[in-house]
C-alpha cells in the first residue's frame, strides 16, 4: 500500500472550560487517509469532529500524538491544505472573484495563472456571471460555493470542511453535496468531511468514520462501496440503504440497547 | 422615462425635511412678531440673516477659520486615533498598558486644559487644533478598537488557515472589517469636532466664528451672535456629511440601510 497522505497517531485532546475543568475532546484517534480518498466524519455534537479538523488543518497545535502530512509533523497551517468552513466566511468587502483570489494574494502566488485558476473554478461552481458581485449580494448556497472555490483556489492537496452545508435549507443542501460531488471528480483531492447528516457522507465519500461524544473517540470506521460516478438516485440503492443502517446502528445502537436493557 | 422618476423619488426624499424646516423657520419668525419678544433675547430669522450679511466679508474670514480648526483637529483625530486603536487591537499588553492613559485624557475637562494648552503652546493656531484633537479623538479610538475586535473568530481562523502573517490579519481582514465601525466614530468625531473649536476660539482666539459669537455678544448683538451660531451648526452638519459620503463613495459595501446620513 502507498504512504498515506495524512496520518494521525495515537492523537489525544483537552481542553479547558470557563469554569475550569478539563473537557477531553478526543481520545487515542489513530487514522490513516490515502491520497484522494473522500472521507466524511460523522458523529453528533460534541464528539470532537471539528476538533479533529483544525488539528489536521495545523490551526490546533497537537497535545498528545501527532498529525503526519505526508510523513511530515503539521504543528501549523499549510499552504497544501484548504479549509471550508460552516459559514461562507467570505471577505464582504472584496468581490467573488477578489475574495476567490485572497489566499493567492497573501500567499503571495498571484502569477498569471492565478486569475485563470479563480475563474476556472467559478466557472465549474456555476458562478462564472457572479464573479464581479459581492458577497451580500449572493444567496447562502453561491456564497458557500464561492468558499469552495476559494479553498480550492491554491490548488491543496487536501480540502478539510467543517458541516460546509450545516446553515443551508435541506434542498439547497442536496444540491450543494452534488455540486461537490461533482467539482470533485474533475479535480479528485484527499477529502476531510465533518458532518452530521449521514445521508451526505454515504453519499459523497469512500469511507465514513463514526465518532462518538464524551471522550472523542472513533467508534467505527466503513468503506463505502457504492460504485462511482453516483448521482441523486444512488440513495434508493441498496448498498446506500445498508451503509446508512450500519451507521444509524453505531451511533444509535448502544442507546438502543440500553433502553431495551431498562425494559 | 427614467430620469424624471429619478428627480420625483429625489423630491420626495428631500420634501419632508425642507418642510420640517420651512415650518420652523415660520413658527419662530411668528411668535417673535406677536409675541414681542425683544430682540436680545430672541431675534427674528430676519434679523439675524440681515445682521450677518451686513458684515458678510467679515463673517466668511471668521467661518474660514473656525473651518480650518474643526478640518485640523477632525483630521488629527482620525490619523492618530486610528493608529492608535490599531496599536490596541494588536497586543493585548498594549491595550492594558494604554488603555489607562487614554481614559485619564479623556476625562480632563477640555475646557478646564484649553488656558493651560494656550500657556504652554503659544497663542496660534497650533493650540486651538489640539483642543479640537483632544475633544473628537476619543469616540475614533474606542469604536476602531471595538471594530478590531469584533472579527469573528472563524474569520480570523481562515486567515491563519492560509498562512497570513500577523501583520496581514490585521490590516488585510481586521482593519477592513472595521471600517464601518470606524465610520461611525469619525461621524461623531465630525461633530465633536465644531465642539472642540468652539471652546479654543472663546479662550485663545482673535478670529474664527466662537471669537465672533463671543464678541458679538459682548456688544449686545444678539442677531449676529444668532447668525455665527447657525453657521456653526451648518458647518457640523457639512463636516457629518463629508465623512458620510466619503464613506459611501468609497466603501459602499459598508453602508447599512439604517445608517445615518
Amino acid at each position: 500500500m502507498q504512504d498515506p497522505l495524512i496520518a494521525l497517531r495515537g492523537l489525544d485532546h483537552s481542553y479547558e472550560t470557563l469554569d475550569g475543568s478539563q473537557v477531553e475532546a478526543l481520545r487515542r484517534i489513530d487514522m490513516e487517509i490515502p491520497r484522494n480518498q473522500f472521507l466524511a466524519v460523522v458523529g453528533p455534537s460534541g464528539c470532537g469532529k471539528s476538533t479533529l479538523l483544525r488539528l489536521i488543518a495545523g490551526l490546533l497545535p497537537a497535545q498528545h500524538g501527532e498529525v503526519l502530512l505526508e510523513g511530515r509533523a503539521a504543528t501549523e497551517p499549510r499552504t497544501d491544505i484548504g479549509f471550508v468552513f460552516q459559514s461562507p466566511n467570505l471577505l464582504p468587502w472584496l468581490t467573488i472573484l477578489e475574495n476567490v483570489l485572497f489566499p493567492l494574494k497573501i500567499m503571495g502566488r498571484m502569477g498569471p495563472g492565478g486569475l485563470a485558476a479563480a475563474r476556472d473554478l467559478l466557472r465549474l461552481a456555476g458562478l462564472a456571471d457572479f464573479e464581479r458581485r459581492m458577497p451580500g449580494e449572493l444567496s447562502g448556497g453561491m456564497q458557500q460555493r464561492a468558499a469552495i472555490c476559494r479553498a480550492l483556489v491554491h490548488d491543496p492537496a487536501v480540502l478539510l470542511m467543517d458541516e460546509p452545508f450545516g446553515a443551508l435549507d435541506a434542498l439547497t443542501r442536496e444540491e450543494m453535496s452534488l455540486e461537490l460531488l461533482r467539482i470533485w471528480s474533475e479535480r479528485p483531492k484527499t477529502v476531510v468531511l465533518v458532518t452530521h447528516s449521514i445521508s451526505e457522507a454515504v453519499m459523497l465519500s469512500d469511507r465514513v468514520i463514526v465518532m462518538g461524544p464524551r471522550p472523542g473517540r472513533v467508534l467505527a470506521d466503513l468503506p463505502i462501496a457504492i460504485p462511482r460516478p453516483r448521482a441523486s438516485d444512488c440513495q434508493y440503492s441498496q448498498a446506500f440503504q445498508r451503509a446508512t443502517q450500519q451507521i444509524r446502528h453505531h451511533i444509535f445502537g448502544s442507546r438502543e440497547s440500553f433502553h431495551a436493557a431498562a425494559e | 422615462m427614467p430620469r424624471r422618476s429619478k428627480g420625483r423619488r429625489l423630491w420626495r426624499m428631500a420634501a419632508p425635511p425642507v418642510a420640517t424646516f420651512l415650518a420652523f423657520f415660520i413658527l419662530w419668525d411668528l411668535s417673535v412678531r406677536f409675541l414681542k419678544i425683544p430682540t436680545f433675547l430672541l431675534p427674528a430669522p430676519e434679523a439675524i440673516l440681515w445682521a450677518t450679511l451686513d458684515v458678510w466679508d467679515n463673517v466668511a474670514r471668521h467661518s474660514a477659520a473656525t473651518i480650518g480648526t474643526v478640518l485640523g483637529g477632525f483630521l488629527a483625530s482620525a490619523l492618530i486615533g486610528i493608529p492608535i486603536a490599531l496599536l490596541l487591537a494588536s497586543s493585548d499588553l498594549l491595550n492594558r498598558a494604554l488603555s489607562p492613559l487614554l481614559v485619564l485624557v479623556q476625562s480632563v475637562p477640555k475646557v478646564a486644559l484649553a488656558p493651560i494648552l494656550v500657556v504652554a503652546l503659544g497663542a496660534n493656531e497650533v493650540p486651538r487644533i489640539v483642543i479640537t484633537f483632544l475633544v473628537a479623538f476619543f469616540p475614533v479610538i474606542i469604536s476602531t478598537t471595538t471594530g478590531l475586535l469584533a472579527t469573528p473568530r472563524e474569520l480570523l481562523e481562515f486567515a491563519r488557515s492560509i498562512r497570513a502573517s500577523r501583520a496581514q490579519q490585521l490590516f488585510r481582514v481586521q482593519l477592513p472589517y472595521a471600517v464601518p465601525y470606524i465610520f461611525s466614530g469619525l461621524k461623531v468625531a465630525a461633530t465633536l469636532s465644531v465642539i472642540g473649536a468652539v471652546v479654543a476660539e472663546f479662550v485663545a482666539a482673535d478670529s474664527g466664528l466662537g471669537y465672533l459669537l463671543l464678541s458679538a455678544t459682548a456688544f449686545f448683538n444678539a442677531p449676529l451672535a444668532f447668525g455665527a451660531m447657525l453657521l456653526l451648526s451648518v458647518i457640523a452638519i457639512l463636516v457629518f456629511q463629508m465623512v458620510a459620503w466619503t464613506q459611501r463613495l468609497f466603501f459602499r459595501w459598508s453602508v447599512s440601510q439604517g445608517d445615518l446620513s
